[in-house]
């Protein structure tokens, strides 16, 4: 038996921008994908081929599922467009529905099966070929012959069916799978207390109280003292910071919920929270109350490393002399500074740095120059990850700069740079080159002669 | 690339063969000229065994599609593979074509239209 | 590190032969490091075919009719990195390489090879260096991925 999924993502539009799915078809219960629920279910009762039918497809959902292989069932992928009848998809889908008995999924739905049941087809009695039908979806077979089309049936024993088509349904939805129906699931963790799932990679303080039944993602730190549950899931990537309290509520993926803040029956996803009793909505502009967490980019350890020994080692060698210098400067009265605000990457976030201003009065300014301490500052920024040790000029934050950065996908500011490493004038043509050049080619040899250049040039032509 | 022009149930097909890139698509409007020419206004292009695309493929076959549209008439795709899927998926095209399994359906549904 | 370089008259059919060229030898490169499954070998392989070609293809297109100036394409692989950098380089007038996406819906006929670059390559660049357009791309072989 083959199966054709349907997902009208149109309908579902409202979906996105809730937690980490990026398509629909991806919203979790459970912190498992709603499409992946249905696909269990298709396994279930026999489908040895499944085809998912997309109008909008951005290449997430073919990522995760792949070939089907971790099901054990054969899916493809194919195109609809948004006012497509099931009998136009289907005929679209020809060669996919011939040959073999074809059940048509229209639309994401929520089939409340038990893993552990037997599910059959009753090809007898009356029927319109639709084991489900409502305006949000439905459900049809049709035998091998594709005409017969009304053939009729029932699955049985009986299934309930639920369509997430606003939030308070994923919200109830996914509370009665936590409630009453955990075990009829296959759900992504490991359940060690009876009612209570963890993911990988779970961190719990020492004084965290859980009260199953509570789903908790991947990658999550539960700080301090923060309490969660009963009827409470957590998706991924999530910290909840000491004293918070979370109960009967839905905690989406990337979000950092605030120390003693204390969420019930709500929907949570980053900054917005929504409340299941009347729909209404609000956004927490507070980010140490509520924020989103961005998702760790995987680091270049080499790199990581390099920046951090160097910074640190960087620290070490300059502590004294930016002490006694400083401290001569300041009481000479020699020191000027210019705080300004600089692009730190090609998305806009910015930062303010003090810079020397260039004003090269007296022997004092001149010293601190050479050693590079007036960069002693920046060093810590190494640790906090929003400089490079060596990288690219820091552009100001305006009109003019962000320009240049947008166009520059590349751009990853550093302490020193390349363009004072080669001795190029800031302005010029070939230090915009140059920039671009070891951006692209970055490497451990590289950027470690860039950083010896760049510090012996401070010293040469500032003394 | 070989084009192989054929006809069924009164609608033009063109089944395509090997890679249609910026090489080819000289070709390719030449004969769709032609085609045009002969007045018909709805085709179906059978892209089975079209092993490479590239924006010049994809150009031309927009190109072509807005001359049968300014007729009021239609290129339905047929026979697309993974690889050719994916650049259709993401230059958005699949959204300006419909797009079947196979060729015949393609040439039915202009009857059921 | 190594690399490669090849050069043609900027002809289509010669890019063409380029960006299958430049297939075969990221196919060959890939096999001395321990790669994924041959279902993302293939898509890896046709990403980086289909953005080669795109480049190549602008590069003869944006020069003079009968242009003497050869486009060179270089691949050089990081084994270290799992990384790949093909370059490709044409003498012809600096051109536009802004980011900017087609307005699909307009229909357009051109426009979609940078946007297609960008999309199927981790990181694209544009550089004009001694009278030579360079556009830099790089990908990223992830591993342990299905």
């Amino acid at each position: 038996m083959n199966s054709l999924i349907i997902i009208r993502e149109k309908h579902y539009s409202w979906l996105r921008g809730l937690g980490s799915a990026d398509h629909p078809a991806m919203v979790t219960i459970c912190n498992k994908p709603i499409l992946e629920y249905m696909v269990d279910f298709i396994v279930l009762v026999g489908g040895k081929k499944i085809r998912l039918v997309f109008e909008e497809p951005d290449g997430s959902v073919e990522a995760y599922f792949g070939n089907g292989e971790r099901w054990g069932v054969e899916i493809e992928y194919g195109n609809a467009q948004a006012d497509d009848t099931i009998a136009r998809v289907v005929e679209k889908n020809s060669s996919f529905g011939e040959q073999a008995p074809l059940i048509v999924i229209d639309g994401l739905l929520f089939i409340h099966y038990d893993k552990n049941a037997r599910y059959e087809i009753n090809p007898e009695g009356p029927g319109t070929g639709f084991l489900y039908n409502s305006e949000s979806g439905s459900i049809s077979y049709s035998t091998a012959d594709a005409a017969e089309r009304s053939t009729l049936v029932e699955f049985t024993p009986n299934l309930q069916i639920s369509t997430p088509r606003k939030i308070v349904n994923l919200f109830r939805i996914t509370m009665q799978v936590l409630r009453e129906e955990q075990h009829r699931y296959v759900i992504p963790g490991y359940g060690a207390d009876k009612g209570v799932i963890l993911g990988r990679n779970v961190e719990i303080g020492k004084e965290v109280k859980i009260h199953g039944p509570v789903v908790v993602g991947s990658n999550v730190r539960l700080l301090g003292s923060a309490v969660i549950g009963p009827n409470v899931v957590i998706g991924n990537n999530v910290i909840v910071d000491d004293g918070a309290e979370v109960r009967e509520s839905l905690v989406m993926a990337d979000t950092y919920i605030g120390r003693r803040l204390y969420i019930s029956a709500k929907m949570v996803a980053g900054s917005k929270v929504v409340s299941v009793s009347n729909n209404a909505s609000i956004e927490v502009s507070d980010e140490f109350l509520l924020s989103p967490l961005k998702r760790s980019l995987p680091i270049n350890i080499v790199r990581y490393l390099f920046n951090v020994c160097g910074a640190f080692l960087l620290a070490l060698l300059q502590l004294i002399p930016f002490c006694i210098f400083f401290t001569l400067g300041w009481l000479k009265g020699d020191l000027r500074f210019n705080k300004s605000r600089f692009l730190l990457s090609s998305d806009g976030q910015t930062k303010i740095f003090r810079t020397p201003s260039g004003f090269r009065t007296g022997a004092i300014d001149r010293i601190i120059r050479s050693l590079s301490l007036d960069r002693f500052a920046l060093l810590k920024e190494v640790f906090a990850g929003k400089l490079q040790l060596v990288g690219n000029r820091l552009i100001p934050d305006t009109a003019e700069g962000r320009e240049f950065v947008k166009d520059f996908s590349g751009y990853s500011p550093g302490i020193f740079n390349y363009t004072e490493a080669d001795r190029l004038d800031p302005g010029a043509a070939e230090s915009e080159i140059a920039e671009r050049f070891y951006s692209a080619n970055r490497g451990f040899l590289t950027e470690s002669k860039s950083l010896m250049k760049a510090l012996m040039n401070n010293l040469l032509y500032n003394t | 690339m070989k084009i192989r022009i054929d006809e069924m149930n009164g609608i033009r097909t063109l089944a395509l063969a090997g890679r249609f890139d910026a090489s080819a698509t000289g070709g390719f409007k030449d004969t769709f000229k032609g085609l045009l020419q002969e007045g018909a206004a709805n085709y179906v292009v059978d892209l089975q065994k079209v092993d490479y695309i590239d924006s010049g493929g994809l150009g031309s076959l927009v190109s072509a599609l807005r001359q049968t549209r300014s007729i009021d008439g239609d290129i339905r795709i047929s026979g697309l593979s993974g690889k050719v899927r994916s650049v259709f998926e993401l230059t958005r095209l699949h959204r300006i074509f419909e797009i079947f399994d196979d060729e015949l359906q393609a040439v039915k549904s202009y009857r059921t239209n | 590190m190594r690399i490669l370089e090849l050069s043609f008259i900027p002809t289509l059919d010669n890019a063409q032969w380029a960006t299958i060229a430049v297939r075969q030898i990221v196919e060959t490169l890939m096999k001395t490091v321990k790669v994924a499954g041959i279902e993302g070998m293939d898509k890896f392989l046709s990403e980086i075919e289909l953005a080669t070609g795109e480049a190549c293809v602008n590069s003869v297109k944006h020069g003079p009719e009968q242009g003497i100036d050869k486009i060179q394409v270089s691949v050089v692989f990081k084994e270290k990195y799992s990384n790949f950098i093909v370059t490709v380089s044409d003498g012809n007038k600096r051109y536009d390489f802004s980011d900017r996406e087609p307005d699909f819906d307009a229909l357009p006929e051109s426009g979609y090879g940078i946007y297609i670059m960008r999309n199927l390559m981790d990181k694209v660049s544009y550089q004009r260096e001694k009278g030579r357009n360079l556009v830099i791309m790089e990908k990223e072989i992830k591993q342990g991925e299905e």
